[in-house]
């Protein structure tokens, strides 16, 4: 079983973040990055199914050099990832879905795989597209919100559960090669060990070059199909009335709000 | 004449939430851009919702039937689809921002040629262009779009964004569209999996403690637990703390998980992402413990104290127990 996974480095969820004066992007000098969480399941499933079936790990990141994917790089190899491809260039902080997925597109189609896993979705874009626009590019099938994987090498089909709503879910059998988009909670991913970590550092991470890929900037941002006009923080749709002040202050007014309401038996 | 195509959603029998929804925000388009609203419903054996579509006051219902088209399949609805569309060509064909839309509308884009944008919370044209708006950073932050210009544009939606329209009792025209979906599926539908039995239907509960990310590791779970027993109220989380294995499945308010409308909801270090928005945004009163002033959640509480949970949960229990 020979699986890629394309992981992105996002900002880490619990930073502050805010809007650039201009508005067209998020602050982003002191943010730090790390693998996006349901990329981070998506890496656990590929390693579980090469303990079990053999074959070979490869990560893709397409990334801008502020997003430092090389620790996030450093991170996978110590997990056990065999081969990691990194497309490095900061004009890629500018594109949008489509451009990023046809980027993934140049790198993924010349590697053998018998699966591609990206993530549901990624934290910072939230576009929940890039897996299955990647799959349609290279003309393979996908499933997506994966939360379970069952493969049958000898008859090239794979048989996953994909999330519905509501608790529900479906069982939908998939031939291979394909892509599926991993969702949380699908395994419970492994730490990597400082140790680990710092033996990665010695192991070669494949650096490419937009002109590797026999592409240039002007190419890959004439792909964009959406241009932002602007960012801000959503205004607040709901009056809500904040209790300040030390912690007993706190708990005793909300207690008295809590009886006020009637929620409280007593 | 310009043409709006909103993709019904139906599953089980039942036509989804958001297929109404999305007649409603298709319906202001319309209006402005001077176009009519159809839907396209894709199935077998589904009459009754075809009908049922029908009376929520369109122009238009067409009714893609096919055997091959029963169960959802990404090769079906993709295949039925990008032939219907093609030959349609609507400005803006609306899809749902679900399990099943975000399957099928990228292929669907890629197929077509067309651009796409996901996830939208609002979207209008102006001089035949789209412009959209979408959250990103787990909610934190709105951002505009525009789209590109091009003859059509494929847009999914955000479920619960939009409010569904009341019936008309006015039929729309249903019409019947026959077609050929050959070849093989690479996907098959094998059946669906419900969720196991439960240990608590949380959704029965008057008041619910529910804790996320924010409660930091598994032992930290019982300071909740003891506030909800103090509170007369049950545990539930969020997301992650399912995910960890922290608590069952059973307990995780969602989109995913249950809807929820209890008498008071008490959200301990959730983020207030829109998928756990989705299951308990109709609670009566919300009460947010979060240590960042920016998240979300507190867009939607009615109280909220902005502060480190660990200091003032268990001074809160303490004076509950007075
Ligand atoms: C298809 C799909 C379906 C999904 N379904 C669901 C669903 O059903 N339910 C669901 O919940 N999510 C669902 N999600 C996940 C969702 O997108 C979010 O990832 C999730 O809701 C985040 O959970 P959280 O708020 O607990 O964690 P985070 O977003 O990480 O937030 C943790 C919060 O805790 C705060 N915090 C940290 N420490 C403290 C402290 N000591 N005191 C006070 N506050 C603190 C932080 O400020 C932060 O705001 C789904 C996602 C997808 C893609
Ligand atoms: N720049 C990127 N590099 C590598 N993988 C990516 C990148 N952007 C998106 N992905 C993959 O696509 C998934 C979904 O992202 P998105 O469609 O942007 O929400 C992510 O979880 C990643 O697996």
């Amino acid at each position: 079983m020979d699986v890629v996974v394309c992981v992105k480095p996002v900002p880490l969820s619990e930073q502050e973040i805010t809007v650039r004066e201009d508005g067209m992007d998020i602050k982003r000098e002191d943010l730090k990055y790390e693998i996006n969480e349901w990329d981070n399941y998506a890496l656990e499933e590929a390693l579980l199914l090469k303990e079990k079936y053999g074959g070979k790990v490869t990560v893709v990141t397409v990334s801008s050099e502020q997003r430092n994917p090389e620790f996030m790089i450093r991170e996978c190899y110590a997990k056990g990832v065999d081969e990691a491809i990194m497309v490095l260039d900061d004009v890629l902080d500018e594109l949008d879905a489509f451009a990023v997925s046809r980027v993934l597109y140049h790198v993924v189609k010349d590697l053998k795989f018998d699966l591609i896993f990206t993530g549901v979705q990624a934290f910072d874009d939230n576009y929940a597209s890039t897996g299955a626009t990647l799959a349609s590019l290279l003309g393979v099938p996908h499933a997506s919100i994966i939360t379970k994987i069952e493969v049958s090498p000898g008859e090239g089909v794979a048989r996953v559960n994909r999330e519905l709503e509501g608790g529900l879910e479906e069982e939908v059998e998939v031939k291979l090669p394909a892509l599926f988009t991993i969702q949380t909670g699908i395994n419970q991913p492994r730490y990597a060990s400082l140790l680990k970590i710092r033996m990665a550092m010695k192991k070669e991470i494949k650096k490419i070059g937009l002109e590797d890929l026999g592409l240039n900037r002007e190419t890959i941002l004439g792909w964009r199909r959406t241009f932002i006009r602007r960012m801000y923080i959503p205004k607040v749709k709901k009056e809500t009335l904040y209790i300040k002040g030390a912690p007993e202050q706190m708990a005793s007014k909300l207690v008295e709000l809590l009886r006020d309401k009637g929620v409280l038996r007593r | 004449m310009t043409e709006i195509m909103v993709v019904a959603e139906h599953r089980e029998g039942e036509i989804r939430e958001i297929s109404l929804e999305m007649l409603t925000k298709a319906k202001e388009i319309a209006d402005e851009i001077n176009a009519k609203v159809s839907s396209v419903i894709l199935g077998h054996g589904i009459d009754h919702l075809v009908e049922e579509l029908a009376s929520y006051g369109q122009d238009r219902v067409y009714y893609l039937r096919n055997e091959k088209l029963e169960n959802y399949t990404i090769d079906g609805y993709k295949s039925a689809l990008t032939s219907f569309l093609e030959d349609r060509k609507p400005v803006l064909t609306m899809i749902g921002h679900t399990a099943m839309g975000l399957d099928f509308a990228p292929a669907l884009a890629v197929s077509l040629d067309t651009p796409l944008v996901t996830d939208c919370i609002d979207l209008k044209f102006t001089n035949g262009q789209l412009q959209v708006t979408r959250q990103v950073y787990g909610g934190k932050i709105n951002v505009e779009l525009n789209v590109q210009k091009h003859g059509s544009y494929i847009a999914t939606i955000r479920p619960t964004v939009f409010k569904p329209p009341e019936k008309t009792g006015l039929k729309g025209e249903i019409e019947e569209v026959t077609l050929k979906i050959e070849g093989e599926f690479r996907t098959k539908f094998k059946g669906f999996i419900k969720p196991e039995i439960e240990d608590i239907d949380i959704s029965q509960a008057d008041v619910i403690v529910s804790v996320g990310r924010g409660i930091g590791e598994k032992e930290n779970i019982k300071i909740a637990e003891e506030l909800a027993k103090v509170i007369g109220g049950v545990l539930a989380a969020s997301r992650p703390v399912v995910d960890n294995g922290w608590l069952p499945k059973t307990r995780q308010v969602g989109q995913s998980g249950k809807t929820v409308k209890p008498k008071l909801y008490l959200a301990l270090g959730i983020s207030g992402a829109t998928q756990h928005l989705m299951g308990m945004k109709d609670s009566e009163l919300i009460v947010a413990v979060n240590k960042d002033p920016n998240a979300p959640i507190f867009d939607i509480a009615d109280i909220g104290i902005v502060a480190d949970l660990f200091e003032v949960v268990p001074v809160f229990i303490e004076q509950l127990r007075k």
